[in-house]
Formats: C-alpha cells, structure tokens, sequence
C-alpha cells in the first residue's frame, strides 16, 4: 500500500464506550447518568508506507466520559453531579512504519483514558459570585496504556505526545 | 564556478574557496615577461600586475582564522547563510540582511518534541475573571496501570536529528496505581 497525500492531512481514529452528555442551561443544574464500563477498548492507528507533507493524526480510547457546558446567571451554581466507573482495559496504539514512509511535519498523539469529564462554565459579563460543583466521583480499575512507536524517521518538524490517564477531569470558570 | 548552488550549512570558507580556486589556476597557467609587456603595452601591465597581487592576497584574506560577519567580505559571507544564492547573483548587489546596527535574526525549525505522560488521577481547574469563588468537590480512585510509550523501533536513517531523537525516545511512563488511590479536591480559588 502507498499512499501519496497533498500538503494536509488529518486522521483520527476514536473509540468512545459511552458518552454524555452536552449540556446547556441557565441557571445550570445538571444532573448526569452514571456511567458503567467494563469493556476493553482498543484504538490502533497504522500508517505504513506512506508519503505526507503536513499529517496531524491521533487514535484515542476512552472508557467514559463526560462534557458539560454551562452558561450561568446564578450566582451558586451546583453543578454534575455523576458517577463513572471504568474497569476494562483501554488502548490507544499509533505506529508508522514501511520503509517508503515520509514525513515532513508530523503531529501525532495517543490517549486513552479511563474516565475523563470535562466541565466548563461561563457566567455573563460583570458576574461574580461563588460557583459550587460537585463533580463527578470517578473510579477506574482497568488498565490503560497508550502507545506511540515507529521505524521511518520523520522529516522537518515532529510533535509526538502520549498520554494514558486513569482519572481525569478539566474546569473552566469564566466569569 | 558560477552559477553553482550553495548548500545549506556550507562553511563560509568552503565557499570562499569554491568561489576563487579556478581563478588561481587559470592565472598560475599564465607566463608573460613584464619589461616587454610593460614596453608595449603598459596599461596591460598594470591591469595584469593589479589583478595578479589581488589574487595572491585574496586566499590569505579568507584563510585568516577569526574571519567575522564584520569584515569587508560581508556581503559575500551574509549571502552564504542564505538559501538558494547562486553566486551569479554577484552580478547584481548582494542584499544585505542585517539592520543598520547589524543585528540579524535568524529563525530555525524547532525540530522534535516528545512528550509522554501518564496519570492515575487528574483535576485541573481554571478561573478567569475576579472575585469568584470555586468549590470542586471531586472523588476520584484509580486502582489500574496506567502506560504510556513513546519508542523508535528501527535504527533508522542518520539525519541531524537522530542524536536529539535517541535521546529522548524510548520513553516509558509507568504509574502503577494503588490498590485503592482516592483523590478528592474540594478547594477554593479566586482571583
């Protein structure tokens, strides 16, 4: 297989066992769905023998995960409230290989994750206050691993980032 | 010589030498006796006596250990850091690249950056604005193994790069997770 692509190029491959939810409320009280996995998950990425100028490429597994956007007027808020429990194995695998690979500007990433909830919130211009969240309780006992190897050498610039996270979860206040 | 292409990481010197070597041979293959010449012909003689003092003085010049940007042959040396100069491109005035305090900036590819990372449990919390107050109540527990692999797995091609890049790869993040690690983070921020 060779594959000639022109100056851009963008890939992913994403496994998702179970999402939720996006949502967006004012004054924000959110209430979640727990979310149970115990699946294994496996996302591989292969590129062989390929030739690209500008690659931006990714393979991502995620057990759970949550997104919640908020735009508040409360001054308190109480925010998600959920329980992600993740036991099964997760794997993100990338590789390039084949000797005929080229890369002149490579960006390439793995993630798994066990568990993952981000929150962000945004309140209106000139508020201030107090913003309470009780985020989700998150338990993983599964392994998770994320891998990122290759044979060819790339070209030019490279950004190679790896990532395996057990439990992990992202605020954004803006007010 | 002309007309060749200067590679790029070609040393100053080198190209000072590429640049007047076939000249020197040309004027070492030449024999005149200088009272007829200067008898016959004595503006012949003095272009040729000219030229032949400029030629034998110009190798000393370049060969001269601490040759800097700053020295007379500026413009030729300023056009050797540039790509894709030809040198007949002498027959029109070199650009200069540097300000009128001799400043030059010069950009360079960043090259490889390598990152791996692994992590049981996570909270990260951002604030904008002022005079807020958040409260984080989060429980997490992680009792897995987290991996996370970077590695080269060919010996590969040289390249100025490789030497960066055996440094840094073959990178392996192991977190073992406890048998019961909790991580709650009430907190309080504000700006």
């Amino acid at each position: 297989m060779h594959k000639k692509i022109g100056t851009s190029s963008i890939a992913s491959a994403l496994l998702l066992a179970s999402a939720s939810c996006f949502a967006q409320i004012a004054p924000a009280t959110i209430s979640l769905s727990n979310q149970i996995n115990s699946g294994a998950m496996t996302s591989v990425m292969t590129l062989q023998n390929i030739v690209v100028t500008t690659a931006v490429v990714g393979s991502t597994a995620i057990g759970n995960a949550i997104d919640t956007r908020t735009l508040e007027t409360a001054v308190v808020v109480n925010g998600a409230q959920a329980v992600q429990t993740n036991s099964g194995s997760m794997n993100a695998s990338m590789m390039i290989s084949g000797p005929s690979t080229q890369f002149n500007n490579l960006t390439a990433s793995a993630l798994s994750a066990g568990n993952m909830q981000n929150y962000t919130s945004t309140a209106a211009a000139g508020t201030s206050g107090i913003t309470s969240v009780t985020s989700a309780s998150q338990n993983n006992s599964g392994a998770v691993g994320a891998s990122l190897t290759w044979s060819q050498d790339p070209t030019g610039n490279a950004w190679l980032n790896s990532t395996a996270l057990g439990n992990a979860q992202t605020f954004s206040f803006t007010k | 010589m002309l007309g060749v292409p200067l590679k790029q990481g070609t040393s100053l010197l080198q190209m000072n030498t590429l640049s007047t070597s076939p000249d020197m041979t040309s004027i070492s293959n030449i024999t005149f006796n200088p009272n007829t010449l200067l008898k016959s012909r004595p503006a012949l003689f003095v272009a040729a006596l000219t030229s032949l003092v400029w030629l034998t003085l110009l190798p000393l010049h370049t060969s001269a250990a601490g040759l800097t940007m700053e020295d007379n042959m500026m413009p030729l040396m300023e056009s050797a850091i540039s790509r894709n100069i030809n040198i007949s491109n002498y027959e029109t005035p070199v650009e200069f690249q540097r300000n009128s305090k001799f400043n030059q900036t010069q950009i360079t590819q960043p090259g490889w950056m390598l990152n791996a990372s692994a992590i049981g449990n996570l909270v990260n919390v951002q604030v904008k604005g002022a005079g807020n107050t958040v409260v984080v109540n989060a429980v997490q527990m992680n009792s897995g193994n987290q991996m996370s692999l970077i590695s080269h797995g060919s010996n590969g091609a040289s390249s100025s790069n490789k030497s960066n890049a055996t440094q840094t790869t073959n990178t392996t993040v192991s977190t073992p997770g406890a048998s019961s690690a909790t991580s709650a983070t009430p907190g309080t921020y504000g700006k």
